[in-house]
Formats: C-alpha cells, structure tokens, sequence
C-alpha cells in the first residue's frame, strides 16, 4: 500500500522531484568542493573570467613537479629590533633544530602519502646547510635553492600583513612543471613558534599566547609547493583559512591527499633522482644588485648595516690608534707617557 | 473541490526554490567566516579606494628576481586618496609571466582586462609602488544582477589570519563576505571615509 502510495506519489510528482533532485545536487556539489590544483593562465587565455572565493580555477596550467627528488633549505631565524632593523641576535626560541624537525615533518606529512595502497613518488631532502637567502627568486641560467625563509621585512616587500606566510612558485609558463619554490614566512605577524612541543598539541595556550604553529603554517604551505590550491573543505589543511594557535593542518585529510595523490598518481613522475635543482644548488641569493640595495632579506640587509658599523668602527679605532702612536713618536723619551694630562704629553 | 494537478505544482515548485534558496544562502553564510579583512579594516588600511578599469597589464622580473605585473586601472571614481576620474593608476601585483617562466603566488588578486572594479590600494613607500590591500581581498568586481549593480566579494586563493573575533564583534562593520548591492557598499565607504578622515 505505502509502495503504491509512493509509485503514485512519485509519478505525479516526477517533474519536481527530478528538479530537486537536480537542485540538491548542484547544491550539494557546491558545497562538497573539494582540492583545487594551483594553475597560471595560459597567454590565450589570461584573465578570462572573474575568479571569486568560491570558485576554483579550472582552466589555465596547472601547476606540478616533473621530478622526484626536491631539496629546500631552511634560513636561520634571527630577533630583530623592528623600530631600526638591527639584529638582536638568533631566536632560539624554539632552536634551530626544532625548527628544521617541524618543516622537514611537514614535508613528511605530505611525502608519506599512500595513493591506492602505493606510497607516492615524491622525496624530498632537507639541507643540511641553512639557506642564506630568504628572497623568493629564480635564477634562470644559474643555481637556485628552494628556501623557507623567515622575513622581518614583510611589509617592504609588499606582502599583506595579515598573511601567515607566501609561496612563490616559478615554473615553465608553456607546460606548468614547476621550477622552485620559495616559502616566505612572517616574523611580524606574531610569535612563530611550536604548539606540540614533547607530545600532546597545546592550541588552547597557543591560542592564549597568541603563538602561531610553525607546522601547521609550513604542513598548509608545502601543499602549495607540490602545485595544490586551496580547498573549500573548512577541515581540510589546504582550507584558505588558519587561526592562531591552530595545530589541525599538521594532519592531512582525505581531501588533501586525494589533492595529492591525482597530482602525483603513483608511477607518474621520472624514475632518477636528483636533488638539486636543474641549474645546480647555490645557498646564497643569486641577484647580488639586490644585496646592495637591500639585502636578501632583512636579515642580511641588517647584517651588512651592522657589519658597516663594525667596519667604521674599525676605521676609526685605526685612525685613533695612528693618532696616539704619531703622538707618542712626538713625546720625548723622558717625558711622562701618562695620558691624563695635557702637560705630560704635549 | 477538484484542484488541478497544476496549481498543486506551483507551490510545490516555490516551496522548492525556497529551500535552495535557503541552502544555497546557508552556503554563502558559511563562506563569510573565511572573510578576514572587513570594510571598515580595508578602509582604514588603503591609501587610495577608487572604482577602476584595468586598461592593460605587463610582468617584469623586478630588481629582486621575482616577477611581477604592473596593472594600469583607469579611475572611473574616485572614494579615497588623490585620484581624479579619468586618471590611470599603476599598481604592482606579485606574480605574471614573462617569456616561458611564470611566478604564481596563490591569493595575489587577478585582474581581469576591462572589467570594472573596486580597489582598495596602499603605499609601499620602500618599493615606491602601489600594491592591493589584503592581496585579492582588496580586489572587489562589479556584476549585473536582476536587482541593479552587485559587488562580489574578493579574498580567492587567500591563507590569512583569522581575525579574532571579539575584535569584529567590537567593530561591528559589515563584511565583504556575499554579494552586496554595489550602491550600497560603496555608501558606506564614502561614509567610513568621511569618518575615519582626520580631523
């Protein structure tokens, strides 16, 4: 009775129900979006239509790695007295090391993916050597190192300074393989630090120190460096959006690695395995215009300020000292060598 | 009484359109939580607010070995800072082509060629460039709707700071997060400009 009842219901009502079906998923799609591929348009087609928060760009190049062996190096952090620029000393806090622990975790989190029970392709090293350049750039007929950078001077570069932290890719225009990658992380926009130090993730007395997680931060990043955009999936790490004292996108989700894994499929990328880049490594920055000017970053930027101070410094210490030995030459060998009178060296 | 099978239908189709309308408003409702600069913070940060064209855009590599575009806007009007109607501003855009290579900064606004929009600019005194407030948040296109003129919300490809909340409780401004009719946002911004205006 109730089936008849329903058959009967159904055919009456087939029109509506088909267009609510219809409805309910578009609606249902749209809000169900999930990864997205990062992609630069194509010269034909530049600018094409509007791209508004809820879309994802589906046309354009998408953005990928045509290697299986990366490298990155990471820049030393330093505390900079942010009224005139000069170095303070390194921030140890946390150390270096724990630094270098929670990015190369970070890169991890992404590499360890399995892809239909298939570990993916991607390897990617951690130098041993700090970057000493914190400059997103690209050299072109020269050596390049992938960097995560620490910046102090973030608004002189333009950035927002609401933003975590920026990642430039370069890559071929015409086929979209990446060619390096510069992460550049903000210093000013509060206290970069660790949120799960020795176990257990603290987010509440993260969130009350307003400390923002490294991890967190680099694990969301390192999806842009693999070519991922963001996701409108609000738990997943490659959500647009993070909070201070946030520690939930160390973790992947299905979304994220279902982002990666259609990247990156298993048995898709070269078999050889080369970590450093196409024209070679080099840790420093490559456009030595810019040093002059204003350093590969503040860092270095206030380091040679400071090395100028300790070379005018010098010069003048040398001037004083030229100018007591002169002095002393004038001094006859029986007079006082005292120098806290006039008398006795005049 | 005999009621047609049609006039069954048309309720049945409005209560139907009312229910995506409801979820699809459900879906905008939750999209405003990622909004992360609201108007008044926009105001507040830009040097200059103008509704602009852009008339054309070209990328370099920049003295410090990255690519950026310069987009040229026209000044349709002008809201905040010294522009006048007709002028052309240039403001510089992290990332763009240039030959084979590209540098892609995801949350850098997208500028589309003869499209109207509203843009929030700043100073960067040290790069002695125009950059957008809040990168593609900053960033604001006009669309014709069936009611008049609308505004879409900027802010794709953003990671941001989540802007604590208290704070926006505190300031109470309405944000940017959903289409907005275009005479509307922009009256408020005249307003915030007149009020922010030092005295």
């Amino acid at each position: 009775m109730l089936r008849r009842f329903a058959v009967r219901s159904l055919k009456k009502n087939f029109f509506p129900v088909l267009l609510f079906a219809a409805l309910a998923a578009v609606t249902l799609t749209s809000e169900a979006r999930a990864f997205c591929r990062m992609r630069i348009s194509g010269d034909e087609e530049k600018s094409d239509r509007v791209i508004t928060r809820e879309t994802c760009q589906s046309s354009g190049i998408a953005l990928y790695w045509n290697r299986r062996c990366i490298s990155y190096a990471v820049t030393e952090r330093v505390r900079v007295d942010t009224k005139t620029g000069e170095i303070l000393g390194p921030n140890e806090d946390p150390p270096y090391e724990e630094i270098l622990e929670m990015v190369d975790a970070s890169f991890k989190t992404w590499t360890s993916v399995t892809c239909n029970a298939q570990r993916v392709d991607l390897e990617v090293k951690q130098l041993e050597e700090p970057s000493e350049c914190s400059e997103a750039q690209q050299n072109l007929d020269g050596p390049n190192v992938n960097s995560v950078a620490f910046v102090w001077d973030w608004d002189d570069r333009g950035y927002d300074d609401n933003a975590f932290a920026v990642t430039s890719v370069f890559a071929n225009a015409k086929s979209g393989e990446i060619l390096g990658v510069d992460m550049e992380l903000n210093e000013t926009q509060g206290n970069l630090g660790n949120c799960c130090p020795n176990g257990p993730c603290t987010t509440l007395r993260c969130s009350i120190r307003g400390i923002v997680d490294i991890q967190n931060v680099i694990t969301h990043e390192a999806g842009h460096f693999f070519g991922l955009g963001h996701s409108n999936l609000t738990d997943a790490t490659m959500y647009s959006q993070a909070s201070v004292g946030e520690t939930s996108k160390r973790v992947l989700k299905s979304d994220d690695t279902a982002g990666l894994c259609s990247i990156y499929p298993p048995g898709s990328l070269p078999d050889d395995c080369n970590y450093k880049p196409p024209g070679g490594l080099s840790m420093a920055c490559q456009n030595s215009n810019s040093s002059s000017a204003w350093g590969c970053s503040v860092h270095n930027s206030a380091l040679s300020r400071s090395n100028g101070r300790v070379a005018w410094l010098g010069i003048i210490g040398l001037w004083a000292l030229f100018a007591i030995h002169r002095r002393a030459k004038r001094v006859p060998p029986n007079a006082s060598t005292s120098t806290t009178g006039r008398g006795g060296v005049v | 009484m005999k009621i047609s099978g049609r006039k069954l239908k048309r309720p049945l189709l409005i209560a139907l359109f009312g229910a995506f309308c409801v979820l699809t408003t459900g879906a905008a409702v939750r999209a405003a939580t990622v909004l992360e600069l609201d108007l008044k913070q926009l105001v507040v940060k830009s040097d200059y607010i103008v509704v602009a064209t852009v008339r054309g855009q070209n990328s370099r590599w920049n003295k410090y070995g990255r690519i950026v575009t310069d987009v040229a806007l026209e000044v349709q009007e002008s809201l905040k800072g010294e522009a006048t109607a007709g002028e052309r501003l240039f403001v510089t855009n992290m990332g763009g082509t240039v030959g084979d290579i590209a540098m892609h900064v995801e949350g850098s606004p997208q500028f589309v060629h003869g499209a109207s929009m509203l843009v929030f600019l700043r100073e960067v005194p040290s790069l002695g460039e125009l950059r957008v407030v809040g990168m593609s948040q900053g960033v604001l296109y006009f669309s014709n709707g069936p009611y008049g003129q609308i505004i879409l919300p900027g802010g794709q490809g953003l990671a941001l700071v989540q802007t604590d909340q208290s704070e926006r409780d505190a300031v109470g401004e309405p944000e940017l997060s959903a289409p907005a009719f275009a005479n509307e946002t922009l009256s408020e911004i005249r307003r915030l400009v007149t009020e922010l205006a030092p005295q």
